[in-house]
């Protein structure tokens, strides 16, 4: 209730002060073409069209005043000015993030108030993620990418320290908790300017959810309009039009009412997704999986190691398979095929097959390193929404069965005490008592947890019903969606990797790769399901399909 | 931490198509392909976008590809332009080979040409732009004004013909 009266509030003001989704000016922000809408499964909060919506047409416009800038929070406060003069060494991140934090320490009396307060208490991205939640993730770089985050924030934290404090921000503002609210909230909802680096802020104009850019489908009839639609000169979805001083945003696509506008906010893969805004989705076109290579290849070819990747079709990129292929040809005749190869061109069977043994191989290795399987993963996940759609009041037997799985699942691993201590655990479950106590037991399992890297069930902790919390369940907090993210992502990246797995022998693998190339080679012009249909799809990595496809 | 809607992810490739038509996508492949575009799609939007003036002509097409899109643009030379104002009638690349370009342009054609080209040349004054062009149309083969763009480019350091000045 609360948060729409926020909402509401913010809105008019929003309304007051320029920002318009229509063309003539009337005082009311929203309803002529969007409106504030709640997409659970989607986002949450987000913006959907109230009428037909045509591609490039302009949706939103918010004036060079509404945008929260820092130029403009400094100007405006002569001590922060004034102290800021002396701190020449903090980027313009830093120093939106301390403008931010400035104004909330304002309370009231800020201009930005009805803004600051409907923006979210918290973020999940990977800066305020934990060490147990970063070791989940499993993979490498993430990891890295991770921590690196986290520690990044921290460094920055302490630079901004001293002059927050000579601020004499609310001693809860300069908390490193308050830091990573407001470095959250630049890095997930700042837009793009010219003038500074950091970006603005922009109020209704960060309501809108991310699609993924995607190559356009093909359209074989164009009308008239569409052919001249494709050409528009604009690559963003959005950007500042010096000439109307407002940022303005344009449909993306064809909407119909009701639709959850989305727009791109640039190419990110699942990894980088979760770093600057705190969430992912589940289907990105562009999403990378990057395999460790030898040496050797990063020197054969001239395309930057990010080039090099594995993407979400499973299909290897353009420069990994030519470096790949090349590689795999003997030293002497490298010379020979490299023209071949960097066309991006098949050079023969032979190396073809050794080429995509090499990836399925690495790609095995690299799954089988991580901890946990994806099977486990997905029961993990399946755990945590039964337990977290768990009705106390229901004595239903059936919500406990994948807990027991877990049971199954630790005693099959050989880990016997926690295999006893979670069925112990499940029996007080069971009996729908001593809720604290289990509480307790569950915390002293801390242990367990980190050994078999069980984020999700903590996040089970959090959400346990307490006894009089059992009329209230509809209000009790989600489990809270870092964990989710965590395995999810976690789960993808997986999942990428697992379509380059063959788990069968080598041999198997062996034959079916010839027998593709073979049959792609005899009938290029065979249709997937065609394909499909002669090969058992099973024994094929997806990316070897694709590849002998061309 | 990129701000949303950053324009300076931006990437521009150049490729050198033949106006209108769908080229292999083996050709595209080396430049296209490591930006994590498909081939067949871009080459079908450049065909279509170069089909309506540049048809069966060499031109230079800008690809500006950000958010897996690709803006198309040309980028004409001075060539092609040329042969643009030359007003041939269409023929078939593969049929008719080495063609010679015999015809005749006017010098209003020329300066026109050169306001096109005006940007990218760094010569200090329009005329010396319009003999750049001239240059062309002698590389080219056609005449200009029914005179050698030779004769006019002396014509013009002589003073004989004005050109404007922008």
């Amino acid at each position: 209730m609360m948060k729409d009266e926020n909402e509401e509030s913010f809105l008019q003001w929003a309304g007051a002060i320029g920002i318009s989704d229509s063309p003539i000016s009337n005082f009311s922000c929203l309803g002529h073409s969007l409106s504030v809408a709640n997409f659970p499964e989607a986002g949450g909060r987000g913006l959907a069209a109230t009428r037909v919506l045509r591609k490039g047409e302009l949706i939103l416009r918010v004036p060079k005043a509404a945008l929260m800038i820092s130029d403009c929070l400094i100007s405006k406060d002569y001590n922060f000015s004034a102290a800021l003069r002396r701190y020449t060494f903090l980027s313009s991140t830093q120093i939106l993030s301390i403008a931010l934090l400035n104004e909330v320490n304002k309370g009231k009396s800020s201009w930005w108030y009805t803004y600051l307060k409907q923006l979210p208490q918290s973020y999940d991205l990977l800066a305020s993620f934990g060490q147990f939640e970063i070791e989940a993730l499993q993979i490498d770089d993430a990891i890295w990418t991770a921590e690196k985050a986290v520690q990044k924030c921290k460094m920055e934290w302490e630079e901004a320290n001293l002059l927050m404090s000579e601020l004499k921000l609310k001693p809860q503002l300069i908390t490193f908790k308050a830091w990573l609210w407001a470095s959250a909230t630049i890095s997930s909802r700042t837009m793009h300017v010219p003038w500074d680096t950091a970006g603005c802020l922009c109020p209704v104009g960060d309501f809108f959810n991310y699609a993924p850019p995607d190559e356009e489908p093909y359209h074989l009839e164009n009308s008239a309009e569409e052919l001249f639609d494709t050409n528009t000169d604009r690559l963003t979805d959005a950007g500042y039009d010096e000439a109307v001083a407002s940022y303005c945003f344009y449909a993306k696509r064809n909407y119909r009412k009701g639709d959850q506008v989305l727009l791109s906010y640039g190419t990110y893969t699942n990894l980088e997704l979760l770093e600057h805004y705190g969430f992912f989705l589940q289907e990105n076109p562009n999403d990378k999986a990057f395999i460790p290579l030898e040496l050797e290849m990063y020197s054969l070819c001239s395309w930057p190691k990010e080039s090099l990747y594995i993407s979400q079709n499973g299909k290897p990129s353009f420069s990994l398979l030519s470096t790949l292929r090349l590689w795999a040809t003997p030293v002497s005749k490298r010379k020979s095929v490299s023209h071949i190869a960097y066309t991006g061109h098949q050079i023969s069977t032979e190396n073809e097959v050794v080429v995509m043994k090499w990836l399925a191989k690495k790609c095995h290795v690299l799954l089988s390193n991580c901890s946990t399987s994806i099977e486990e993963d997905e029961l993990l996940l399946r755990i945590i929404d039964g337990i977290q759609d768990y009705d106390p009041l229901s004595t239903e037997y059936g919500v406990l069965a994948p807990a027991l799985n877990v049971s199954e699942y630790l005693d099959k691993k050989g880990h016997f005490w926690e295999a006893i201590r979670f069925k112990e655990f499940i029996s007080r479950f069971y009996m729908r008592s001593f809720y604290i106590e289990i509480m307790s037991v569950m915390l002293s399992e801390h242990y367990i947890l980190h050994k078999l890297n069980f984020a999700r069930i903590e996040a089970a902790k959090r959400v346990w019903p307490t006894p009089n919390d059992n009329n209230q369940r509809q209000t009790s907090a989600k489990l809270t969606p870092n964990q989710i993210i965590n395995r999810r992502l976690l789960k993808k990246h997986g999942k990428e990797c697992d379509e380059e797995k063959d788990d069968d022998s080598s041999v198997h693998h062996e034959v079916s790769v010839c027998n593709l190339i073979h049959v792609s080679n005899y009938k290029p012009k065979l249709r997937d399901g065609q394909r499909n249909h002669r090969l058992s799809p099973h024994h094929i990595p997806s990316h070897v399909s694709s590849a002998t496809r061309g | 931490m990129p701000p949303k809607f950053d324009p300076s992810q931006v990437v521009d490739v150049f490729v050198r198509v033949t106006g209108g038509e769908v080229g292999a996508a083996s050709s595209l492949a080396p430049k296209i392909g490591p930006l994590g575009l498909s081939p067949k799609k871009i080459g079908e939007d450049i065909a279509k976008e170069t089909a309506k003036d540049w048809k069966g002509l060499r031109v230079t097409v800008k690809l500006t590809v950000q958010n897996r899109q690709a803006k198309v643009t040309v980028v004409p030379s001075a060539a092609a332009l040329v042969i643009k104002a030359l007003k041939e009638p269409e023929r078939d690349r593969k049929k008719t080979k080495n063609i010679k370009h015999n015809g005749n342009i006017s010098l209003d054609d020329v300066i026109e040409i050169a306001k096109v080209m005006r940007s990218r040349s760094i010569a200090k004054e329009l005329s010396g732009t319009v003999k750049e062009i001239l240059g062309t149309c002698v590389s080219v083969g056609c005449t200009v004004d029914g005179k050698d763009p030779k004769d006019l480019q002396q014509e013009i350091n002589d003073g004989d013909v004005e050109i404007p000045q922008d």
